[in-house]
């Protein structure tokens, strides 16, 4: 469902982009971006080679179709790891406002940050330069105040996911796309693409906001390591009842026992992304240097084009009582 | 007297994380460490990554119990304790990144009359064989291979030592330890994993949740670290160099220190 927003880009128009002015430098831009998708869509086309049913699927089918496999994994990574950083890069603009001074290589941080950024007092003003509403986008400022309380809190929740995060990884804006079961009635409200509500999360490594079903494969792992253990104590000992890992799965059981609950959660649920920020290091490594994490995020959120984000927005959901 | 700098000596013991110091630091930082990393690369990897992570991890500890120790002591006491990942992550870092810097330190050539060899010994290399069943020579393309495959994103590869005095080699995603196996994070888990996997897992599981004590007994040392996170080969060799930077570093280690942590 959630595929039905995506529009898929073609990779000339993304190696036509011009690096941000303001965000990175051309260099920077080379090697954290233009060397990744190459590397990503090289590594993604070995690995598809010589099977035709998958060599013309679309990177978001690659993604959804072989994301639950463990035997497709390499396939479903650098499709999702290529998606993620495309994904990420589309919704940046130029943060220079006079458009006439930005020539590819604009002015980027004088100094990297050096040790001693790590003491400084954290800023505590709360104007910042980059809103929706400053651009007249209205509706998405409604929806992100309306889902997080406030654009601080908005805004102190994303970039510290983004933060939080050691190693490689992505965090999301996303629309949750809920189908309540009474519009499935009526033929006509099927295809309505509706959200209740934004969220935000992480994604690490190549994991997908795509792939949110993961429970289900984690249950059949499940379900096959019993058998697997039980066929291993009867072999044994034929006496012995099979009590295996009781203690330690219980966890899982109590949770995904219920049928019910995995149909509210994950049948009729999709969640449309709206907007990534990239936590690896082979982004902002060169401009920024080791201890320029938080500066790099700060620039990000000055570099969020809303436009692009606002254009992504599913319609509202509302319960209407007539 | 005695007694006094004793009690002296406990009370202001140190809680402050710095940079080791390496010998010949003035040189590497303007020569770096040839030919696997140019001095910016060993710039941005010890001097100024050890240094973040040295200043983070005592940011992370200053006035709490985990104060007075040291980054070894730290991992051990956070590998359990899922709430204290991020000084878990930070410590595991500092104590990797400063194996990995001592193993790839270049080796001092010596006099021409005193010609100092830089080569495995005969037991590294005989244990090599017994428990890969393959040469040193031919490892060494396995493991380039594997990194490639199992590391996905940022991490860590160790061999390792284990109390068989068998070695192992261990494919650490992130900042996973060597010491501690249920926090090696030997498994990516945000891809889709297969049933041998997930065994594993739930019997580390299992060991975990039946051990009433809370003691699991690891004795796994680590013999060679390498540093597979951006910070290490970047700067020098790109996003798709990283194949050509893990086969510079197992062609120039240091085999007079690695020599010494294989038990004898």
């Amino acid at each position: 469902m959630a595929l039905n927003l995506i529009t898929t880009r073609s990779l000339e128009r993304l190696f036509n982009k011009k690096p941000i002015p303001g965000l990175v430098s051309v260099e920077g831009w080379q090697r954290g971006c233009i060397d990744r998708i190459n590397y990503y869509s090289k590594m993604l086309n070995e690995s598809i080679k010589g099977n035709e049913l998958l060599e013309n699927k679309s990177v978001e089918e690659l993604i959804t179709e072989c994301g639950m496999s463990p035997s497709k994994r390499n396939i479903a990574n650098y499709a999702s790891l290529l998606y993620n950083l495309e994904f990420s890069i589309s919704s940046l603009k130029d943060t220079n406002n006079d458009s006439s001074t930005s020539n590819g290589d604009a002015p980027l941080l004088k100094e990297k940050p050096t040790k001693f950024s790590l003491l400084e007092t954290p800023d505590l003003s709360l104007d910042f330069n980059n809103e929706p509403r400053f651009t007249a986008h209205t509706l998405l400022q409604n929806a992100i105040e309306s889902s997080f309380s406030s654009m601080v809190q908005f805004r102190t929740l994303l970039l510290n996911s983004n933060m939080a995060i050691s190693g490689d990884g992505f965090t999301w804006l996303v629309a949750r796309i809920y189908k309540p079961k009474i519009q499935t009635m009526n033929n006509q409200m099927v295809d309505d693409i509706k959200y209740d509500k934004l969220f935000v999360f992480n994604t690490y490594n190549a994991g997908s906001p795509f792939i949110m079903n993961k429970s289900n494969l984690i249950n059949n792992l499940e379900k096959e390591y019993k058998r697997l253990e039980k066929e291993k104590t009867q072999n044994n000992d034929s006496n012995s009842q099979s009590n295996v890992s009781k203690s330690a799965s219980s966890y899982y059981n109590e949770i995904l026992s219920s049928e019910e609950i995995k149909k509210i959660a994950f049948n009729d649920t999709t969640y449309a992304p709206l907007l990534a920020i990239d936590a690896s290091p082979k982004f902002w490594l060169y401009d920024y240097g080791v201890f320029g994490k938080k500066e790099y995020l700060n620039r990000i959120w000055d570099s969020i084009d809303w436009s692009i984000v606002e254009s992504r927005l599913p319609q509202k959901y509302e319960l209407k009582y007539d | 007297m005695f007694k006094k700098s004793m009690l002296k000596s406990t009370i202001i013991r140190r809680s402050i994380h710095t940079v080791p110091k390496l010998p010949n630091i003035n040189s590497l930082s303007k020569q770096g460490i040839p030919p696997i990393l140019s001095s910016k690369g060993f710039n941005t990897v010890w001097n100024q990554y050890q240094a973040y992570l040295c200043d983070q991890l005592t940011m992370a500890t200053a006035g709490t119990s985990l104060e007075s120790y040291y980054p070894f002591h730290i991992i051990l006491n956070t590998a359990k304790k899922p709430f204290q990942t991020n000084i878990f992550n930070l410590a595991s870092a500092t104590h990797n990144n400063h194996l990995f810097i001592e193993n790839i330190l270049p080796v001092d050539k010596g006099s021409n009359s005193q010609k100092v060899e830089n080569r495995p010994s005969d037991i590294f290399l005989s244990r090599i064989e017994m428990s890969f069943g393959k040469k040193w020579d031919d490892l060494k393309d396995n493991i380039i291979a594997d990194i490639n495959t199992k590391l996905l994103g940022q991490g860590w590869f160790c061999l390792v030592e284990n109390a068989q005095k068998q070695l192992q080699a261990l494919y650490l995603q992130n900042n996973g330890t060597p010491y501690y196996f249920p926090r090696n994070q030997l498994i990516d888990m945000n891809s889709a994993i297969n049933i041998d996997e997930f065994s594993y897992l739930q019997k580390i599981r299992e060991m975990v949740s039946n051990n009433k004590n809370g003691k699991i007994q690891d004795w796994t040392l680590p013999i060679i670290m390498i540093n597979v996170w951006d910070f290490a080969y970047l700067e020098d060799y790109g996003v798709a160099g990283r194949k050509k930077y893990l086969h510079n570093v197992l062609n120039n280690l240091n085999w007079n220190v690695i020599n010494k942590r294989l038990y004898n």
